[in-house]
């Protein structure tokens, strides 16, 4: 292990990929910065970039982006009221009140310590985790993967807002038939192609993966165009900065517990970043002693949390994909695309075959980390700067690029094309109120799926029986279906309970 | 919210219907063991299943009150703004093969940031005209000099 890692630190530390790492992480703060651009547009963006690079090189420059994107997000919730990503949406609630109150500084250091601090301590998550996980996968049979690959859908739908399980599903259900397209190699049978011999080699994840991703999100973004947004005026003093960073560890307490929760959500197959802040804020919330001064901008747990836990859950959501190949969050399925982008496929075999990269992944993202953290002392202005870019600028140059990016995978019209297709489908099911992210993995898992169970049903004479009597597979079909049963249970037993409960009224 | 989830319900079961109508041009072949139909109709099968239990939820738990009306949701997803951008894309798309990479990407590039700006100006021309340069000179070092695309 030990010289996996030197290997690591030897790719790493090369004056070119740390110059990349540095570009990667300074263009992931600036589009995390810029409210409506995500951490998974900043990587789907970068994906087809990476194409001619090294798989070393591409893989550290795209752990730059993720950190920096993820950690951008905080500069637009606290000046502008508006999160840079998702994954920012509960610092506003107390970091732009900070900010009003003229402790705009303290607020983004408060969560620039918190998220360094958070991920960092995920980092460490993943480097012990996940070669242990590696290496109990190994044992995994098809049974096992086919489970895996239950589990990450029953997962996403019970994590679905409420009324959307179903609808979850039917977007998993769309991505598992859209990857039926193509040869099916087993038979050697042409499928669902309606006669197109384009269709024949199947769809290429990257056009589909940015299609839905980008065009849905370009289109709404276009709403923003000419609404006056006042970013609070700052004049940074890097004291005053940095004084943030002892506040932040009197709260050591919350931060811990926030981390945890954003490696554990990050973990979950589906959710991450966007969730764990909402999650640890409330639980920062309910364990303080002052819960009425909880979006006031007064205390400080009161960012460091949603922070800590967001970039927390970078690390956490790695570990499913770099062990089992199953993406945690929308913007690691992007990371995943990269890996098959290079011909690896993620999974345990990776950390026997290629433990030199997984170790890439690991120091990468520390030193991403180091980066942004020394970026967010010095260029705080560049990324106050792209929030206040108009997206009349913003939105043909992106979409350009993401052109761009789609053709330069195979030289062809036909990627093209299909990123156009995958775009409509996004923004047909955004219109409906359909989660995109199941769709997506739908059709990066799917053949996944078809191949472990057509091996599990023969080296088991088409009988079903041991995916439920195999400890493991049955253990995680059990979790499975006990995730999609959990919440409606608990939800009927709360309305029970608040049904017997007098009710307060006040005006 | 209720007619169009049930507009939406509609359009995937019938996806779902076309794509079922293939799976039985399958041939079935006897030497393996697992059939080429199987996988294909539990993804066909299943996935219809939840878009009627999904038809059954809205028809009969969700109120006609429920979330924003058709109208409103109509209104926003086809508003004139989101339609001139997605116009203009699909435009693009097309007119890279007849016109080439460069042309038709400056000329969307500008286009767009004239259609989009609220109040158009002299500045605006010259901002738009600075962007599309600069894209396009962004673009050639990446695909023609970096990947060595073959553009068309």
């Amino acid at each position: 292990m030990y010289d996996l890692f030197l290997s690591g630190v030897v790719d790493v530390f090369q004056p070119w990929t740390l110059f990349g790492i540095a570009m990667g992480v300074l263009g992931g703060l600036v589009i995390g910065a810029i409210p409506g651009l995500t951490s998974t547009m900043a990587i789907a963006l970068m994906v087809p970039i990476t194409y001619a690079m090294d798989i070393e090189f591409a893989i550290s420059v795209l752990m730059g982006v993720y950190c920096g994107a993820i950690s951008g997000g905080l500069v637009g919730a606290i000046l502008l009221n508006i999160p840079g990503t998702p994954a920012s949406a509960a610092t506003c609630l107390d970091g732009y009140p900070m900010a009003v109150k003229g402790q705009a500084l303290r607020a983004l250091g408060l969560g620039v310590y918190a998220s360094m601090l958070g991920g960092v301590l995920s980092g460490l998550a993943l480097v012990l985790i996940a070669p242990a996980l590696a290496k109990v996968a190994l044992s995994f049979g098809p049974w096992e993967y086919f489970a895996l690959v239950v589990f990450t859908f029953t997962c996403i739908s019970a994590m679905s807002a409420k009324g959307r399980v179903i609808k979850a599903f039917m977007a998993a259900f769309i991505g598992l038939a859209l990857a039926l397209v193509g040869l099916d190699e087993a038979s050697g049978q042409v499928r669902m192609t309606f006669g197109f011999t384009a269709l024949e080699a199947g769809f290429y994840e990257l056009p589909a993966l940015i299609g839905l991703y980008a065009i849905p999100q370009l289109l709404a973004d276009v709403d923003g165009i000419g609404q006056k947004s006042s970013v609070l005026a700052i004049k940074f003093r890097l004291k005053e900065f940095t004084a943030a960073f002892w506040e932040v560890l009197r709260v050591k307490r919350d931060l811990l517990r926030s981390t945890v929760i954003g490696i554990v959500i990050g973990i979950l197959p589906g959710v991450g970043p966007g969730l764990s802040n909402i999650v640890a804020y409330g639980q920062a919330r309910r364990a303080s002693r002052q819960p009425d001064k909880f979006g006031t901008g007064e205390l400080p747990e009161s960012i460091v949390a949603p922070e800590a836990a967001n970039n927390a859950s970078m690390g956490g959501a790695l570990i499913p994909m770099l062990t089992l190949g199953i993406p945690g969050d929308a913007s690691t399925l992007m990371m995943l695309g990269a890996f098959m982008l290079h011909g690896i496929d993620p999974g345990p075999l990776l950390f026997r075959d290629h433990g030199d990269i997984v170790w890439v992944v690991f120091v990468s993202y520390f030193v991403a980390f180091a980066f942004c953290a020394l970026f967010y002392h010095f260029f705080i202005p560049i990324t106050i700067k792209a929030i206040s870019v108009p997206r009349q600028y913003v939105i043909p140059v992106l979409l350009i690029l993401c052109t761009v990016g789609c053709y330069s995978l195979n030289n062809r019209m036909f990627d093209v094309y299909c990123f156009l297709g995958f775009g409509l489908l996004g923004y047909l099911l955004r219109i409906a109120r359909v989660p995109v992210l199941p769709v997506i993995l739908g059709l990066i898992l799917g053949p996944m799926a078809e191949e472990q169970l057509s091996l599990a049903l023969a080296f088991g004479d088409n009988s079903v029986v041991p995916f439920f009597t195999r400890p493991i597979s049955g253990g995680i079909l059990l979790v499975a279906i006990g995730s999609l049963i959990l919440p409606f249970v608990l939800a009927r037993w709360r309305g029970r309970k608040s049904l017997q409960e007098p009710v307060e009224v006040t005006e | 919210m209720r007619t169009s989830d049930l507009a939406f319900s509609l359009l995937y079961l019938l996806a779902l219907i076309i794509a079922a109508t293939q799976i039985n041009m399958l041939a079935e072949w006897g030497s393996s063991t697992v059939s080429s139909h199987l996988y294909p109709w539990l993804v066909v099968g299943a996935g219809l299943v939840m878009g009627g239990l999904e038809t059954l939820r809205t028809l009969f738990l969700e109120k006609a009150g429920d979330g924003p009306s058709l109208r409103e949701v109509w209104a926003k997803s086809f508003a004139a703004r989101r339609m001139l951008l997605l116009g203009l894309f699909v435009l693009y798309l097309f007119l890279i093969v007849p016109l080439g990479f460069m042309v038709a990407t400056a000329g969307f590039c500008f286009l767009t940031v004239v259609c989009l700006t609220p109040r158009v100006n002299v500045k605006t021309g010259v901002i738009a005209a600075c962007l599309a340069a600069g894209t396009v000179a962004f673009i050639h070092l990446l695909l023609v000099v970096y990947l060595e695309a073959f553009l068309p």
